[in-house]
């Protein structure tokens, strides 16, 4: 990361080998769309490459900031999307998202078999709410909306279901 | 700020769904107390560890497109005291959202497309002459081939009333190509036409009719979708200066 940060695109193209499925994988279950997700995909490498020296490597994880970042701008582009479409066209009815079947996407394992059975052992309420946001790349809004919860509700669990997954995982940031 | 606050805050962090104003709250509230720190990190690396799992590989191309657009994006140095060139706040994960890539790339094609739409007439002469400027390339080379074999080529599918519109966009052509097959087959009073939608409203793109199977494939140059909502709509041949709706497929 610091060849990528002090300029070495030889190094970034490595770095793109390494975080490419986990930022596809992440901007994907958010968007659904293949092609608005490469698109996107594309936006975040080009951010990572820009912002390079603002990553802190005492804060988290190469993968972790990248992450982060692909599902900001993710959402970006939903609320973009759907604020241009609404203006343009306020009574059309949009074709839902097709419905994305994750489970052929798991990697399988042992990392991946920890973090399912630390999140299978959080309450359920915290569970369901943690799942919809990050496996099934739901919004917050959306997940109130569904659950028929408060906003603030939805808030909560996601906060204590991370604080009990980063106890359980041992995360280090 | 109340720790409930806090919380709220970092929740929205993790989601990937903080205003500028949120983050700015959070960064600052960060920044004076490290255990806020040290939780808003530990839940991005919980919520990273979630997602790391479902990884997907994305199509093989855009490694390519990915390497070539970074030859042209200037990083970020740091300047005196830390900070760098861009005004960051903050370091590791818990940063200002980077202003769009694409908001350059915007701005010009607003100003491209504001000076081209002075009159209705401006507009079917500018289009004309883009099709023209195909019909006439006479190098030898594929225009359209070009478009899509970019190495900074991106595709967007357009979807809605009508599927099996693809619109490919290179910046280092300067140009996007509209696919598309098992399209309706118009009559001579009518016409699809593209639109860029953004802030702004919508601008017109280009008209296009698929031929007899159904089938299109065109060219259209300085046209930058970057940061738009492409829309498709049936206008009366020649196309029309607004959309008219419905907006038959978007992306």
């Amino acid at each position: 990361m610091q060849r990528v940060q002090a300029g070495d695109d030889g190094s970034f193209a490595m770095l793109y080998d390494e975080l490419a499925g986990v930022v596809f994988g992440t901007v994907r279950r958010v968007l659904r769309d293949p092609a608005m997700s490469e698109e996107v995909t594309q936006e975040v490498f080009v951010e990572l490459w820009r912002t390079a020296v603002r990553f802190d490597p005492e804060r988290a994880s190469v993968s972790t900031w990248a992450i982060t970042m692909a599902r900001r701008r993710a959402v970006d582009r939903v609320r973009r999307e759907q604020s241009q479409r609404d203006r343009i066209e306020r009574s059309a009815t949009q074709r839902p998202p097709e419905v994305d079947s994750t489970d052929d996407t798991v990697v399988a394992s042992i990392e991946a078999e920890r973090v399912a059975r630390a999140v299978a052992e959080l309450p359920d309420e915290q569970r369901v709410v943690i799942e919809m946001a990050f496996i099934d790349g739901v919004s917050h809004s959306d997940i109130a909306e569904r659950l028929e919860l408060p906003l603030g509700t939805v808030k909560s669990r996601v906060r204590l279901g991370l604080k009990k997954l980063g106890g359980k995982l041992g995360v280090a940031p | 700020m109340t720790s409930d606050r806090i919380a709220e805050l970092i929740a929205l962090a993790a989601l990937g769904e903080l205003s500028v104003d949120e983050h700015d709250e959070l960064d600052e509230a960060a920044r004076r107390d490290q255990t806020i720190a040290a939780e808003l990190d530990e839940a991005l690396a919980a919520a990273a560890a979630i997602q790391r799992p479902h990884a997907e590989e994305p199509p093989a191309a855009l490694r390519s497109a990915v390497l070539a657009a970074i030859t042209s994006t200037r990083q970020e140095l740091v300047v005196d005291g830390g900070e760098t060139d861009a005004d960051a706040t903050g370091g590791g994960v818990a940063q200002r959202p980077a202003e769009p890539v694409v908001s350059f790339e915007a701005e010009r094609a607003r100003r491209r497309f504001r000076q081209g739409l002075l009159a209705a007439a401006a507009v079917a002469l500018f289009f004309v002459g883009g099709v023209a400027l195909v019909a006439t390339d006479d190098d030898g080379s594929d225009p359209i081939a070009a478009v899509i074999d970019a190495p900074d080529a991106t595709f967007r599918s357009l979807t809605g009333e009508i599927d099996g519109i693809t619109v490919i966009y290179s910046a280092s052509e300067g140009a996007l190509v509209v696919e598309g097959d098992g399209l309706a087959v118009l009559d001579d009073t009518a016409t699809y036409q593209l639109w860029l939608v953004g802030d702004d409203g919508a601008t017109s793109v280009g008209t296009f009719r698929p031929d007899a199977d159904g089938v299109v494939s065109e060219r259209f140059g300085d046209a930058d979708p970057i940061g738009f909502v492409l829309g498709v709509t049936q206008e009366p041949a020649g196309g029309s200066e607004s959309p008219t709706l419905p907006i038959l497929a978007s992306a």
